[in-house]
Parts: structure tokens; sequence; C-alpha cells
């Protein structure tokens, strides 16, 4: 099966199935706006926003997703679920908080609409148990002052 | 969904649990090993993921702002709400998407309305018997609640001052159109509208006594503190009028929209008790119906046993006579002898 090599952020080449490489809207834009001759050119395509840590779990998802139908055309007035990850894709992101945003960041990138939507929903899911937990879960610091937090939990309460 | 796990933020960071099943145990994270084999490749050789990275600084309010508007597109408008307490940044983004969000939504109305009034007939009697007729109702009293929000909030939208805060009103008003699409036949439009009215007239009233003051505050010539209560403009959308103007407690168009909102407040309350008392009297009039049918059948069966008693009387009163006939010749007879 024909292959492209892609380089990573890391200056890392990973070698990866074209038609697999072809779930990625970024890469088969890249490979349809390229002109390959004959000879086979193997410069790597540089994927400057991604290391190879991240291109190799992505290929991983992507391998297991190779059949998948097409997404259904996105309707904006439609309830978004986030109940209907499989096992599989369960089981795949169970890793930990900062490879899961590059994998949010490498979905973006690389337009791969599949894994976006099942990491986007991850991390929602996780969101909506932890709400009142949310800095610590998310190490982000309020940056309000009193004031304006009071202000804020006035409206909360509607 | 299970209690998830939470997670380390620095490198070895134990996994989540993610699980729609009721319970799930924690369980600690083996990257890259613990992830199911994939059906054609080898497993990966363990490469270094962020977690085990040192000073990686991606956290969630650091994503693109794309990327964060995608996950929140998952959550309810009232835990988008909610999240605004988290940090400026959070509040930026909540703010817009709720903002949208309320644009959305009248958007969505809009082609809901559309779709149903197209398949009606044009004749208001035949209209009244249609099997949508229902359903046009609803969006009729889903359109009175619209408007209601729209006069409250939108110019203070527009004007950058708040953001449209009740998240809830917004997933209700999505619930009721999305009911109204799927359903054939759907309950009386106050029942579907009950929650949406209470809510939304709690969200205008609130507003109108405890925001709106602190907000006039911050109108354009005056102290504005901080600016951390303004949100990102609404898109496609100009100020004709300008914010003094529009708030002035001295504008006439804005005490009659006030008065308008009490009486349309007013009107829903009466026609709910009125709807209320019609019911009742509708359950007494069967009920008295019914009475008079069985007292009609009793008043039949008694003209049946009088008119056969009145037959009886008559037959008697004939054979009397002729006793008395017979009795009368009788006695004449042996009188003559």
């Amino acid at each position: 099966m024909p292959s492209i090599r892609l380089q990573g952020s890391d200056g890392e080449i990973f070698e990866v199935d074209v038609e697999l490489a072809k779930q990625s809207v970024t890469i088969k834009a890249m490979l349809e706006d390229l002109v390959m001759d004959d000879e086979g050119d193997d410069d790597p395509i540089p994927l400057t926003n991604v290391n190879v840590a991240i291109l190799k779990k992505v290929t991983q998802w992507c391998t297991h997703h190779k059949d998948d139908p097409p997404p259904p055309e996105d309707d904006e007035n439609k309830e978004k679920q986030t109940d209907d990850i499989t096992v599989w894709d369960q089981e795949f992101l169970k890793v930990g908080q900062r490879t899961l945003f590059e994998l949010i960041l490498a979905a973006n990138y690389l337009d791969i609409e599949g894994l976006l939507n099942v990491t986007c929903k991850t991390v929602a899911s996780m969101i909506k148990e932890k709400t009142e937990e949310i800095h610590k879960t998310f190490t982000v610091e309020s940056d309000f002052t009193e004031e304006e937090e009071a202000q804020m939990r006035k409206e909360k309460l509607v | 969904m299970a209690a998830s796990e939470e997670w380390m933020d620095e490198e070895g960071g134990r996994g989540h649990q993610h699980d729609s099943s009721s319970s799930a145990q924690p369980q600690p994270l083996l990257p890259q090993q613990q992830a199911p084999q994939p059906r054609s490749q080898a497993p990966a050789a363990p490469a270094l993921t962020p977690d085990h990275q040192p000073q990686t600084t991606t956290t969630l309010v650091t994503l693109p702002i794309i990327d964060i508007e995608n996950i929140l597109s998952f959550m309810s408008y009232d835990d988008i709400s909610q999240l605004r307490l988290v940090c400026k940044t959070m509040n930026l983004i909540c703010q817009t998407m709720l903002n949208r969000g309320f644009l959305k939504v009248k958007r969505y109305y809009s082609l809901c309305q559309k779709q149903i009034k197209a398949q009606l007939p044009r004749r208001e009697s035949e209209r009244r018997s249609h099997p949508l007729a229902c359903h046009a109702n609803i969006l009729d009293g889903l359109e009175t609640c619209l408007s209601l929000l729209n006069t409250t909030f939108m110019g203070y939208l527009v004007s950058n001052l708040c953001c449209f805060f009740p998240g809830k009103v917004i997933d209700e008003i999505y619930r009721v159109l999305r009911y109204v699409n799927s359903t054939r036949a759907p309950q009386q439009p106050h029942e579907v509208l009950q929650e949406l009215r209470d809510i939304s007239s709690m969200a205008i009233e609130y507003f109108d006594e405890k925001i709106v003051p602190v907000l006039k505050h911050k109108l354009p010539g005056s102290v504005v503190s901080g600016g951390f209560m303004g949100s990102p403009p609404i898109p496609g959308h100009s100020a004709a009028l300008t914010a003094m103007q529009f708030f002035s407690n001295q504008n006439p168009l804005r005490q009659e929209v006030i008065e308008l909102q009490q009486q349309v407040k007013t009107n829903s309350a009466g026609v709910t008790a009125l709807r209320r008392e019609i019911s009742e009297l509708r359950t007494k009039v069967q009920e008295q119906q019914k009475q008079l049918k069985e007292q009609g059948q009793k008043l039949l069966q008694h003209t049946q046993i009088i008119g056969a008693q009145n037959a009886r009387l008559a037959e008697l009163e004939r054979k009397l006579r002729e006793v008395e006939e017979s009795a009368a010749g009788t006695s004449s007879g042996s009188g003559l002898k």
C-alpha cells in the first residue's frame, strides 16, 4: 500500500498509509496540491503543529475508523449528544488532560471531523460532571475581582 | 454518567474514565499500552505524549477559541451560562455563545413557523380544523415569549452592556421547537409553553429589577467599571438609537413597552384562569347532560307504566259496570214475580 512521510513539529519523520492520511482533509488537500512526479518525491510533508507522538495516536484512531461512513451534515438545530461515544473511543481517550487537548489541536489542524467531535465531546462530558470543581480540574485560576464575581453570580441566579 | 477520575495535570497523569454505564472504577493510566489494538496495525512504540513531557502548557483556556466553542457546543446553554464564572476568557467565550444562541434559536423559530404556515390552508375556518392547527398555536404563543425577550434584552446586547445570560430559556425554546417538529399530536399550547412562560417571565422580571439598574450606571457618559460586563457585539446589528435615548426613563417608547409587557403578563394570567374555568364548566355541563338523559329514560318508563295501569283501570271499570248491570237486571226480574 502506498505510504507517505509526515514530519512532525519535533522533526521526527513518521510514515503512514496514504489512504489513512487522507482522512485528514488538510493532508488530502496538501497531497492534491503537491506536484508528485513519477520518480517519487520523497520529501516528507511538514506538519508544524503536531508532534509525532500525537500523530501516532491520530493514526491509531484513523486506522480503527477507516471504514466509518462519512459523518452526516451538521444540523445546527439538532441537539448534540455526549453519551454516544463508542467503547473503543472511550478506551482510546483514556489519556491525560494534556494529551487530550493536544489531540483536539491536532484534529482541528488536520481537519479530522470525527476525531475532533469525539475529543470535544469527551471534554464536554468531563466539564458537565465537574462544573463546580472546574478550576481545580482544569487548573484554571479565576481572574475576576470580588465585585465582578458578585455581579456575575447575580446573573447566575436566573 | 460515571463519576470521572480527576485528572492530574503533570507528567504521568492518570486517565479519566468516561463510561456511559452506571459505575466504573478509576484505573491508572498506562498510555499507549492500554489503548485497544488497532485493526491492522501493530501497537505503536511508546512515544513521549505531552503528559510525559515536561513544561507543556496546553490547558482548557489556552486552546484556540474555536476549539473551546466546539467543546461548549456539546453543552446546554444553561451549563454555558454557569461556566462564565470560571475566568474572564471563558466569560467572553460563553457570552458570545449565549448571544449567538439567542439569535440562532430565533432563526430556528422563523424556520419552523415558515414550514408550518406553508402547510396550513389559507382559509381561517379550514385552518382551525387542520392537523397542524395546534402546532401553529404553539408557535404563536412562542412568538409572544420571543418578542418579550427580544424587547427586554436586545437593546442591551446590541449596546454591548451585557449578554443573554438566561441560558435555560434558550434551552427551553429549543425544546419546544424540537417538540413541535417531532410530534404529530402535540399537547395543548398552554401545557407545552407553561415552563417557558414561567422561566422567561422570571428572567425578564429579575433582569429589570436587579440587573438593569446596574447597567444603566454603565451607560455612555457615566463611569464604567472594568468593562467586564461588556460582551462581544452582536454581529449584523447596528444600534439605531443611541443607548442614552433607548434606556432613558423619560423615553415614552420604553414606558409603553414596559406597560405592554405588564399588560401581556396580566392577559396571559387571565387567559390561563379562564381556560381553567372553561374546562371546569365543560365537565359540569357534561355531567348535567348525563343526568338529563337518565331522567328522560325514567320518565319514559313511568309513562309506560302509567299507560298500562290506565288500561287496567279502564278494564276493571268496564267489568264493574257489567256486574252492576247484571245485578240490576236480576233484582228487577225477581220484583215482577
